[in-house]
């Protein structure tokens, strides 16, 4: 074999612990969002649909503004803003900071597919459900929430896949994750090999969640629609 | 004393009056078949009996308790807490079954008994398979919904509001989604009930199978009981023009 190829790919070898501690923030960075935005996504989903007006006033407000700017510019105003942000004025580390972050963003976006989710459940299962005498929380846990949790599915899949992606943002607060491995081996040897096993870990990450996906919507599937 | 009593029920959708005082009182073990044209109220007063639609006026007791009365002009309903109880005693089958996609045959059936009676899982499973043996559907408690026929979906939406041992069951065009061949065995088990003494209400367009099975038919017309009696005096001896023409459509 060639012996530059065999050099390259000890070069290679030679990269794994930085990269792989690097994957390791980012995967943590991942789940620790996907655990609380799911939850929160799904309560501030509740409040947007709630017959109590000012539930909804925050709700939706809460959504407009998640949405409607920059998740770059809430990661700078979580880090680098809120220690200036008077009564509040807590100084956060780079992780808590970039975990809030994208819990607050996420789950405006998971919250707005429950929202969808919820509403499109037929009017005639809370008409079931009603008419036995069941409550209103009985209702939500047992026939309508069940039902939303497999129908959204596959949106909430895809944002998770974008999640994966995003992870690579808290780089511009100075956060070392993957991205940031990346760069600095990049950097220091003069070498671009570092972002192609970067985009390998990413593609992995992605493949493995789109086959867990798969397979639970598969599993779904034999159920779905009456 | 009477299981359901309907007095003078006035509901009105916006300025839409489609039920101008409605009474329906009905005994134990009486069957009652409500027929009339589209848009007639039909749907609507059987829906008034368990609160999927809130009157404007009128008096409505389930079993002796009130649901809602009218005193003075104005409409009292009675505690959420109450309301709930007492819809543990109306059983409704639904035109589009409204069965639960993501539970079993089995799972849909032992539902109500376990969540809103708190009865215990075996118990409820146990009578759940009696109910859907009795419906025809012995072996078929692992199937999902949607691997059943309208016909089969239907007779598991009647045991799974049988579950609950209702004190009167409500139809509302339990047939009216099926193919004739799949219509004949639900009527079937309607009528299997009927034979035992079970108290109903039902919405129908199936004539035949109401003069079979009813103990009293009520004609409703633009939101009035146009006309009432058995199923004899409605059908052979119709005394108003409207109730004559209505069932002239049907033998054409
Ligand atoms: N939720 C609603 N909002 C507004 N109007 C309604 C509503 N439900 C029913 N209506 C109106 O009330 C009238 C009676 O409707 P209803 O469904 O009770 O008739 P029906 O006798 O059951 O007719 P069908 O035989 O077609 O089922 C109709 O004019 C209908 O348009
Ligand atoms: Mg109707």
């Amino acid at each position: 074999m060639d012996e530059n190829f065999i050099g390259w790919l000890q070069y290679l070898w030679s990269l794994m612990p930085i990269m792989m501690k690097g994957f390791q923030i980012t995967l943590e960075l991942f789940f620790k969002t996907i655990l609380w935005a799911l939850p929160l996504g799904l309560i501030i989903a509740l409040m947007n649909i709630s017959k109590f007006w000012p539930f909804r006033a925050i709700g939706k407000t809460y959504v407009w503004i998640l949405r409607g700017t920059p998740l770059l510019l809430q990661l700078f105003f979580v880090y680098y803003g809120l220690p200036y942000v008077p009564v509040i004025g807590v100084v956060l580390d780079r992780f808590p900071a970039a975990v809030l972050t994208f819990v607050l963003n996420y789950s405006a976006y998971f919250s707005e597919i429950f929202r969808a989710g919820i509403l499109s459940i037929e009017h005639g299962q809370y008409e079931a459900a009603r008419s036995s005498g069941m409550t209103g929380f009985q209702m939500m846990t047992r026939i309508i929430l069940p039902q939303t949790i497999r129908r959204v599915i596959p949106p909430i899949s895809n944002e998770t896949i974008t999640l994966v992606k995003d992870t690579a943002l808290v780089n511009s607060i100075g956060l070392f994750e993957l991205l940031q491995a990346a760069k600095s081996s990049v950097n220091r040897d003069v070498d671009a090999t570092a972002f192609l096993l970067a985009a390998l870990f990413y593609l992995i990450f992605t493949l493995v969640l789109t086959l867990i996906f798969n397979a639970i919507e598969k599993k779904n599937s034999k159920h779905e629609i009456r | 004393m009477y299981v359901i009593e309907a007095l003078d029920i006035v509901k009105k959708f916006g300025k839409n009056e489609v039920l101008k005082g409605v009474t329906l009182q009905q005994k134990k073990g009486e069957v009652v078949t409500i027929i009339g044209p589209s848009g007639s109220g039909k749907s609507t007063f059987i829906r008034c009996l368990n609160k999927l639609e809130t009157v404007n006026s009128g008096t409505i007791r389930i079993n002796g308790e009130t649901l809602v009365e009218t005193v003075d002009g104005k409409v009292q309903y009675a505690k959420e807490r109450d309301i709930r109880k007492m819809l543990t005693n109306t059983g409704m089958v639904f035109q589009n079954f409204n069965l639960f996609p993501h539970f079993s045959v089995l799972q849909n059936v032992m539902e109500f008994p376990v969540t809103v009676k708190k009865q215990d899982k075996e118990t409820a499973r146990k009578r759940a398979l009696e109910l859907l043996e009795m419906v025809g559907l012995k072996g078929r408690e692992d199937a999902f919904p949607i691997q059943l026929s309208g016909g089969q979906k239907q007779r598991v939406a009647i045991a799974r509001a049988l579950a609950m041992e209702p004190k009167v069951l409500l139809f509302d065009e339990p047939t009216s989604a099926l193919d004739p061949e799949l219509t004949v065995e639900v009527l079937k088990v309607i009528k299997q009930l009927a034979k035992k003494q079970m108290t109903m209400i039902i919405v129908t367009h199936e004539m035949s199978f109401a003069k079979e099975v009813s103990d009293k038919i009520i004609f409703i017309d633009q939101g009035v009981i146009a006309e009432q009696g058995t199923p004899e005096e409605v059908f052979d001896h119709p005394k108003s023009e409207r109730l004559h023409s209505f069932l002239q459509s049907y033998h054409t």
